[in-house]
């Protein structure tokens, strides 16, 4: 689902339409992505709050309210800028292949 | 009517409630400090609406989750500050993500009041400093423009 400029998604959880948890874009891949890597391929909404509350106590993720005022997850700036650099590296180092 | 039905939705519990420790808390003080320092680095005189911005979302979640006093207390403890009997939370935040020397007390209650008024009247989809502007500035929203209107009706 996306509302105007700040698109949000609520996590696909495979055995679920819909999970409790609203999450952004970007942080929902690296979500996604965790269980992935923890082969949590129909995690639970206990196992997807574990990894949320691991995101926010690294600084990775804050909770935010959206244009409805209802609150969800998104990615902390720092992340973002992080993720930002990341990315500025990827793209130097393909370059100089 | 509607700003009641605005706010009412605001305080529904709609999702699973995590923990907020105090590393979580502090994560988020520490965000709006620096957006404080950014707000001060920049000299026009909008860009306190930016620092205005982050109290008010950090208050407004909390407030969502029915702990923005507990929380606000906690911020004060973590802070080694001392918030008196009556905690109010944008107050408080404020007081904990400014500086004391550039945000006396004065400042800090006219900020607040502007924030308490935003949060009981401003719809979720404008940005605050939208609002602010659309009222006429932090000053008008401070004082309440809608006691300010019945006052000035009554003179009339």
């Amino acid at each position: 689902m996306s509302v105007g400029a700040f698109p949000e998604l609520p996590i696909t959880n495979l055995d679920k339409d819909a999970m409790p948890f609203r999450i952004h874009k970007t942080l929902r891949l690296w979500v996604e992505a965790a269980c992935e890597e923890g082969y949590l391929r129909k995690a639970s909404d206990k196992e997807i709050a574990e990894i949320l509350h691991g995101y926010e106590l690294d600084g990775d993720a804050m909770r935010s309210l959206n244009r409805r005022g209802e609150v969800i997850w998104k990615a902390t700036p720092e992340f973002l800028d992080k993720l930002a650099d990341l990315e500025a590296e990827a793209d130097a180092e393909e370059a100089e292949m | 009517m509607l700003v009641q039905t605005i706010n009412e939705k605001r305080t529904t519990q709609d999702q699973p409630q995590l923990p907020y420790p105090n590393d979580a808390l502090r994560n988020d003080l520490i965000r709006v400090r620096e957006v404080w320092r950014q707000s001060q680095r920049r000299h026009d005189r909008f860009s306190v609406y930016e620092y205005l911005a982050a109290v008010f979302d950090l208050v407004m979640v909390w407030q969502k989750e029915n702990r923005a006093v507990d929380r606000a207390k906690r911020a004060l403890r973590i802070m080694g500050l001392d918030g008196g009997r009556e905690i109010e939370p944008f107050a408080t935040i404020i007081k904990c993500t400014s500086s004391r020397k550039q945000v006396d007390a004065k400042a800090r209650s006219k900020w607040s009041r502007a924030l308490m008024y935003a949060a009981e009247t401003k719809a979720p989809s404008e940005p605050l400093g939208h609002f602010i502007q659309r009222i006429g500035g932090i000053n008008k929203c401070a004082s309440d423009p809608s006691r300010l209107g019945q006052t000035q009706a009554l003179l009339k």
